[in-house]
């Protein structure tokens, strides 16, 4: 990255390029503590030095210590194994969630800004209802409708995550429609799927990858929010959420609740440092400057 | 102008009205079981009387756009149904619990405002200084830590180490609410001419109004400073410092009122995020409000009164935006010409 940014530098007056240095800098830190979190979930089984799942009774809610670092919770579990196992359910659940959340917004997005008119105004009004609704109300609504567990969480928080990307989306179509090079695709008579799907897309798709960056933090905090209330997954799965909701009231045993809320502050955090490093580095306003 | 921007503006409200009903039959019609299993008791769901009154009344033995049409009629005349929790009207339910509500988020809300505009201020004018940088972070990590996880450590530090803080609740455990005449704890306790009580309640509303305004603090601060920042390069600033006025009249006097205009905008947008955080504020503070009553609700399957609250949400979202949108189109007469 730095090479690439190094002969540009030049070019520029240096309080843009300090201000990239310190994007830069995002981008980094958040790819750094993703990574980390990102093979802490795939080698959970292998660094995790307990079981996430056996019990223990002789030793429930034992403080912090050599051999159980975030203490054990309230049938001897122990919580770092708890903590490292949970990343195995939480980042790909809320990964999968905004993938399929950010395609469907994003056809909807380019459906309602390429073809206008009539279809734009109802499918704008769709994403406007849905909008009204503070997300984790209407989660909770549709996950407490289908019962209670991880896959029907998952499916609320995808109903609830589409409709920002529809509009982002719909306003990139819009700005680029009007660029000369698909006018001049149209007026070779190209079929407008194509003019979307090859002209369109491509340069649309930047501000997309960075909002789901940034939405995959959402979703984290949201499955964990539906956990904590005890709609999302279910006991025993180590999931961060339901750890924090077993760890309220028991303040004289504080390690149960925090441990697994600082996972998710450091990982969400990651994933909004590398949204808004992804931002500057994807935006090619401003790396042709 | 003005009329038919406040016009549109008003159409819109009412279609999103409409399709925040139609969202929540829909979700009500994705209950995956018997309806009436779901909303009657046990022993109703078995009299055959009772089946039928119920039938009848949301109209089930109906079409689907019949029974949407009768669903909204019976909304439209403050019918949600009945609780089966509380077993009394929905309506009513959401009547006691709101008051709370309201009184967390606009409590949350002062503070936000409060702290978060001279924060964005500060940001700006030392730009890219140190209290810019502290500004970001603390923004990044307020939005980035679950609500009902600071919520416990707020609890844990300020209640259970330090005693600063009452514990959860509005009031202490040995007091008891005064007549109800608003239901806002601050108005009734002082009618009531009780100091104590209003005392009780001012001190078991500041850590959960903390909590919940630190989470949107950030949003308003970094509004503020991107703002400011843009209209500090603005031509009449550069014409009021060239005049000689102090830095201090620059910023405050010209630029903070234009600048002022899009936090506006973010306070109505946040109230989504107010809302959403308040639900969960609610449970971890067990304050009494329609967050905690709705998460009550969704784990005891009671669909009326989640269904109720989640509508209930929509419209207040719906109507503080119509009124942001209405006094950003009267502060700012650009917005009209569209």
């Amino acid at each position: 990255m730095s090479t690439a940014a190094e002969p540009i530098a030049l070019a520029i007056p240096r309080t843009v390029t300090r201000g990239r240095a310190r994007r830069n800098t995002a981008l980094v830190v958040g790819a750094v503590m993703v990574g980390v979190w990102v093979l802490v979930a795939a080698l959970a089984p292998w660094i995790a030095p307990h079981s996430p799942l056996d019990l223990d009774v002789m030793n429930r809610l034992e403080p912090p210590k050599p051999g159980h670092w975030f203490g054990t919770d309230e049938v001897g579990r122990d919580n770092f194994s708890r903590v490292l196992w949970g990343a195995r359910i939480t980042i790909p659940v809320s990964f999968t969630v905004i993938v399929l959340a950010s395609l469907f917004g994003a056809v909807v997005g380019a459906v309602a800004g390429y073809a206008g008119g009539r279809i734009d105004e109802v499918l704008m009004r769709v994403v406007d209802v849905v909008l009204a609704f503070p997300p984790i109300v209407l989660a909770m609504a549709i996950t407490a409708s289908l019962g209670a567990g991880l896959r029907n969480a998952m499916f609320a928080i995808l109903l609830v995550s589409w409709p920002e990307v529809s509009r982002l989306m719909r306003g990139q179509v819009l700005t680029i429609k009007e660029n000369d090079y698909v006018i001049a695709a149209r007026a070779l008579g190209a079929p407008g799927w194509r003019v979307v799907l090859t002209h369109i897309v491509p340069n649309a798709f930047p501000p997309i990858v960075v909002k789901g960056t940034l939405d995959i933090g959402n979703a984290i905090i949201l499955t964990a929010a539906l956990s904590f209330i005890g709609l999302g997954a279910l006991p025993p799965a180590p999931e961060w959420g339901a750890m924090i909701a077993a760890g309220q009231s028991k303040f004289e045993y504080w390690w149960a609740a925090t441990f697994p809320g600082l996972a998710i502050l450091s990982v969400v955090l990651g994933f909004n440092f590398l949204g808004d490093g992804l931002q500057d580095w994807l935006n090619p306003r401003l790396r042709n400057d | 102008m003005l009329l038919t921007y406040l016009g549109r503006r008003f159409v819109l409200a009412l279609i999103a009205l409409f399709g925040v009903i139609l969202t929540a039959f829909l979700v009500a019609h994705s209950v995956p079981a018997d309806p009436l299993a779901m909303v009657l008791s046990e022993q109703a769901t078995k009299d055959p009387t009772i089946r039928a009154a119920f039938i009848k009344r949301w109209g089930l033995d109906r079409s689907l756009p019949e029974q949407f049409f009768t669903y909204l009629t019976n909304v439209l005349h403050g019918d949600l149904g009945e609780s089966f929790t509380t077993r009394r009207p929905v309506l009513q339910d959401l009547k006691q619990f709101l008051p709370a509500t309201v009184e967390l988020s606009l409590a949350a809300l002062a503070v936000a405002v409060v702290f978060g505009v001279p924060l964005g201020v500060w940001a700006a004018v030392r730009h890219n200084r140190l209290i810019d940088h502290a500004t970001r972070a603390v923004s990044l990590v307020g939005s980035a830590s679950p609500i009902f996880w600071t919520g416990l450590i707020a609890l844990y530090v300020f209640y259970y180490q330090l005693e600063w803080a009452p514990g959860p609740g509005r009031l202490d455990g040995h007091q008891t609410l005064p007549p109800r005449i608003t239901g806002f704890l601050l108005i009734d306790s002082l009618a009531a001419g009780d100091h104590e009580l209003f005392t009780a309640a001012v001190r078991h509303l500041i850590l959960p109004a903390l909590v919940l305004g630190w989470f949107i603090m950030g949003l308003i601060a970094r509004t503020t400073r991107s703002s400011l920042l843009e209209v500090l390069d603005a031509d009449y600033v550069r014409t009021a410092r060239s005049k000689g006025l102090a830095e201090g009249l620059v910023v405050g006097f010209h630029a903070l009122r234009n600048a002022l205009i899009p936090v506006v905008t973010v306070i109505g947008l946040t109230f989504a995020s107010l809302l959403s955080g308040a639900v969960l504020t609610e449970t971890v503070f067990a304050w009494p409000g329609i967050g905690r009553y709705a998460v009550t609700a969704s784990t005891r399957l009671d669909y009326p009164a989640i269904l109720g609250v989640t509508m209930l949400t929509a419209v207040i979202y719906i109507v503080v935006n119509l009124i942001v949108d209405l006094l950003y189109g009267i502060l700012d007469p650009r917005i009209r010409v569209r």
